[in-house]
């Protein structure tokens, strides 16, 4: 595991990366120029992804900061950005397909105009109490964190920003 | 607001209060997760708005407008998180904040902020620059806490609502909803 560790803080280290990450993204736009939609050679990335990710949960530290109440919402965040990338590309190749079948986008074979009563509202509502009952357990099961009162001749270490 | 002063007397009380004296005791949850959830919600639609190219003409006004809601959004979570007035809201203002003495010929450690003297008197110093504004103060103590309270309950809110009316007005005047279909392909 600290091997791993290892591994992983050095590709961190900003430099690398980021020369790591112009690098991918090169390569990545090199390789879609010639063959946009076949996506299907990515797919054996996924396995060994989640796998990393199951494997990561077992480090106590790990847990101890995914888990906390606060950062709950930024781990929810990368789950749900990484689906609504994967659904707008995927918009996008379909898109894309009908295009060079000659057809043009979806949106153009249809009218996009719906009645505000009762479509948008009934929809509206609808969102409204899923977004009350979500919040709702949500603020059941985590609590708020609050801590020591405010001192300022306490300085915490490290004193920094949470975010 | 009918259970909080901001008051460095009162304000980590009542909200210790908020959760064990108000009923239900998820006020506070409910404000702090909704106030993430917002944020979320915002970028997630700001990533939307991108990948349909709806913030091209005309659309480009809105869009412009919608950025600036975001900046609001973001201040309300800076100025929200000051007011539970315990360690990780001050220290975490006192690190935001210290980013105001940077300002741009506002802030008296900002570049340019030398320029703007009369003759040996400096008009921009540590008691006079765009973070004592901020602050009411060179530190985190009352007149911040007031202020942070004022601009997240009223300055923001009001802000960020005549906004969202010409957000709304503008997505009927520029053609509505611009997004997906409703057809599977």
């Amino acid at each position: 595991m600290g091997f791993i560790k290892g591994i992983i803080n050095a590709v961190a280290d900003p430099r690398l990366f980021f020369m790591l990450a112009v690098l991918a993204l090169v390569v990545h736009g090199l390789e879609a120029r010639g063959d946009r939609v076949e996506r299907r050679r990515l797919r054996p990335a996924r396995p060994a992804r989640a796998c990393s990710s199951c494997s990561a949960t077992f480090d106590p530290n790990f847990r101890l900061i995914v888990t906390k109440p606060d950062n709950v919402p930024i781990v929810g965040l990368i789950f749900l950005l990484v689906f609504f990338v994967w659904y707008s590309i995927r918009e996008a190749v379909l898109n894309d397909r009908r295009i060079a079948a000659g057809k043009g986008p979806i949106e153009k074979e249809e009218s996009d105009r719906v009645w505000v009563w009762p479509d948008l509202v009934y929809t509206e509502l609808i969102s409204l109490i899923l977004c009350s009952v979500v919040l709702i357990v949500w603020s059941i099961f985590l609590k708020a964190p609050l801590e020591q009162p405010a001192n300022p001749a306490n300085t915490p270490n490290p004193s920094k920003a949470p975010w | 607001m009918f259970y909080y002063r901001p008051t460095l007397e009162y304000a980590y009380t009542d909200i210790v209060g908020l959760r064990e004296h108000v009923p239900l005791g998820i006020m506070r949850e409910m404000h702090r997760w909704g106030a993430h959830a917002m944020v979320i919600t915002v970028w997630l639609h700001m990533f939307r708005v991108f990948m349909t190219g709806s913030y091209k003409p005309p659309r480009e006004f809105n869009w412009s407008v919608g950025v600036i809601m975001l900046v609001l959004t973001l201040l309300l979570s800076f100025t929200g998180y000051l007011l539970p007035w315990d360690q990780l809201a001050i220290w975490a203002i006192t690190v935001g904040s210290n980013m105001a003495r940077a300002t741009p010929f506002l802030g008296h450690e900002g570049p340019g902020a030398q320029l703007l003297r009369l003759g040996d008197v400096p008009l921009i110093h540590a008691a006079d620059d765009a973070r004592f504004a901020l602050l009411g103060g060179t530190f985190v103590g009352e007149g911040a806490l007031l202020r942070f309270y004022v601009l997240h309950c009223v300055g923001l809110p009001l802000g960020i609502a005549v906004l969202m009316a010409v957000h709304f007005w503008r997505v009927r005047k520029d053609g509505g909803i611009s997004g997906r279909s409703r057809i599977r392909v």
